[in-house]
């Protein structure tokens, strides 16, 4: 049975994205394409790369309109670190 | 601002935000209501790796499509998840598309053009005393 994923509950889909990385990529992309923002299709757990100028995102999209996505950096913890806080109080690197 | 004309070529000139001395530059941001699109003064923060971020309050008008969601790292540490969209930035007839983040924290006001906005454009980025300055290479 194929589990559904919703955009009405981002965190789900995101520790999905989480396991099936982990499961089943980290160690061979991890090699190959350390940096890479890429798109976790949660439903199937196929993982889209960017494609010339398109994002993962864009091109994940294309190929299963509807689906659910969650970006992922390789390599890293979260797929953009954020230096701005609330508050307009700049913490710097 | 300062456009040279040719659609290849392009000089825009920012400011500094008086109250914190932040970079910014004035662009319009849009999705697929183009009626709903907006002018805004954007900080442009070197620091954020994404193409833009802004509030999700502000970016429904704009009729972005959802494109998936992302997880981001504070500059607490924290990780969350955020909404990212399919919308576009544009300066004088200049325009790039790319993934919004869609901060959904209310107290983030503040719409940020980061490195994948300024690598989009393959621009170079001068800073000086009289404010920024976002040139083309051939410019």
């Amino acid at each position: 049975m194929v589990k559904e994923f919703s955009y009405a509950r981002p965190k789900e889909a995101c520790e999905e994205a989480h396991r099936i990385y982990d499961e089943r990529y980290r160690a061979e992309f991890e090699a190959k394409y350390m940096g890479t923002v890429i798109a976790v299709y949660v439903r199937t757990g196929n993982v889209f790369f960017p494609a010339e100028e398109k994002e993962a995102l864009l091109v994940g999209n294309e190929a299963e309109p509807g689906g659910v996505f969650v970006g992922f950096r390789v390599g890293a913890p979260a797929v953009h670190a954020q230096y701005w806080q609330p508050g307009n109080v700049y913490l710097g690197r | 601002m300062l456009n040279t004309g040719s659609p290849e070529m392009f000089t825009w000139a920012g400011r500094y935000c008086e109250n914190t001395g932040t970079p910014i530059l004035r662009v319009t941001v849009s999705g697929n209501a183009l009626e709903h699109a907006i002018e805004v003064d954007a900080i442009i923060d070197t620091g954020f790796a994404g193409f833009v971020l802004m509030p999700i309050m502000q970016a429904l008008p704009l009729g972005l499509t959802l494109v998936g969601v992302a997880e981001f790292t504070l500059a607490d540490g924290r990780t969350a998840a955020n909404y990212t969209g399919l919308g576009s930035v544009s300066i004088e007839g200049e325009s790039r598309s790319g993934i919004f983040v869609l901060e959904s924290n209310p107290e983030c006001g503040n719409v940020l053009l980061g490195m994948a906005f300024l690598r989009r454009l393959d621009a170079s980025l001068t800073v000086d005393k009289a404010g920024v300055t976002i040139a083309s290479q051939e410019a």
